[in-house]
Parts: structure tokens; sequence; C-alpha cells
């Protein structure tokens, strides 16, 4: 089976090149490991529930980690 | 006045709500649906004001039919479980799509899972999905937005955004 499409490659790169690391590496486990998923999907949804954190919540955290939300067009 | 309704996402309410114009959201559209759990997910001043403004001047709409979406919310999850080439589609996307589909309303989404689920099954799901960006360029072509390379400039430098062009 094949496995499931979490996200293009370049999204992710974007998303991993613009993001403050130092701010992901000092947050609590549990949101930390959230801006990575966000990082490696691009799924906010997700991300903010396993954070605990609403989707709004999860954005300012998101914004203040500076992960960009990617959209690629024609 | 325009004619189109919309059906908003979680996620992409709660994103536009933080772009400097957003009140141009009301401009677009005649009136648009959510579903109650995207009240759930607000949490900030800023969104609240504007969500809570949106609701008193009738422009959101709370679904009300939204038992009667489960089926196609079913088929639209399974599809994306069991299609390798779909992301996971979450309930707030899959409801937000499911009012699309139902009302002909435009599904206001960023969702990658749905974009691709419409390229895919595009016969089966003949649904009009719109991003920030195809929203920005409606509000251009339509006059509510002079200079839209400078909107979009503003939009990313709001919600942390991106648009890169594709090569």
């Amino acid at each position: 089976m094949s496995s499931k499409i979490n996200g293009s490659a370049i999204d992710r790169e974007i998303r991993r090149k613009n993001a403050d690391w130092s701010y992901i590496n000092q947050q609590p486990t549990k949101i930390r490991q959230a801006l990575i998923l966000f990082i490696e999907t691009g799924d906010v949804y997700k991300a903010a529930k396993l954070a605990g954190l609403t989707v709004d919540e999860f954005e300012e955290l998101r914004i203040k980690a500076k992960i960009p939300k990617v959209t690629f067009i024609d | 006045m325009t004619e189109l309704i919309a059906s908003i996402d979680t996620c992409f309410l709660i994103e536009w709500c933080r772009y400097r114009r957003r009140e141009l959201l009301t401009k677009a559209f005649r009136y648009a649906y959510v579903t109650e759990d995207v009240l759930a997910e607000i949490k900030s001043k800023p969104t609240l004001e504007f969500v809570s403004d949106l609701l008193s001047k009738g422009f959101l709409v709370i679904y009300p039919f939204r038992r009667q979406l489960e089926s196609i919310i079913r088929e639209i999850v399974t599809i994306s479980v069991n299609d390798s080439r779909i992301r996971i589609i979450d309930p707030p996307e899959a409801y937000a799509f499911a009012i699309g589909l139902r009302e002909n309303s435009v599904v206001l989404t960023e969702n990658k899972g749905i974009i691709r689920l419409v390229e895919l099954y595009g016969e089966k799901f003949p649904v009009r999905v719109w991003g920030a960006y195809q929203l920005l360029k409606f509000l251009y072509e339509n006059k509510y937005i002079q200079n839209f390379e400078e909107e979009l400039r503003n939009y990313t430098l709001d919600t942390h955004h991106m648009f890169p062009k594709r090569r």
C-alpha cells in the first residue's frame, strides 16, 4: 500500500527554512511537537488538536514561530 | 450586489480574520455558511470581534441542516482515507465542502485534501473551491481591490501565508 501524501516536499522545505527553530525548541513538548507536525504536513487543524489548542490559538503560535503557510500559484 | 454564497471552513476564516482588509469578505458574498464547530475554534479578541460582527449583520449563518450532511461527510472522508493521492480530510473541512456541494456555494478553504479531491473527483463533486488567493483575485476583478500584487503582499504580511509562483 502506498504511503499517504503528507504535503509536498517543496512546501515542507519552505516551512522548515522559514521557521524560528529557537522559538520552537523553547516550547513545551506538546506545543513543540504540534509546530513540527505543522511544518511536516501543513495541516493546521491536526496540529492545533495535537497541541490541545483551538485553531485560533494555534495560528497565533504558528505566526510567532514564523512558520508560513504555503500555496503555490500558477 | 453579489449573488454568491460561501461555505467557510475553520482554518480559512481564522486566517482571513488576521488580514487588515478582512471586511472585504462581505463584498464577495451575499452570506456565508459555517457550522457551530467553527465558532468553538475562535478564541482571540480580534477574531471574536470580527466573527461577532459578521454574525450580528447576518452575514455568517450557522448551517441549520448539519445532520443531513452526514452521508456526504462519510463519503468524502472515506475517499480521502482510501485514496493515497489525497491527504486525509478532517471534519471541519469536510463539513464546509459538504455544504458547498449541497447548497451550490463557493467553498473557502486552504485544505490541500479538499483541493485534491476536487481535482481527482470533480465530476462526482462539482464544487467551486477557493483559497485566499482566488478570493483576492475575485475582489480585484470586481474592483474592490486596486492593486492585486500589493494586496497579496499585505495578506502575506498579516497572515504569514506565502504564495510562491510554481516554476
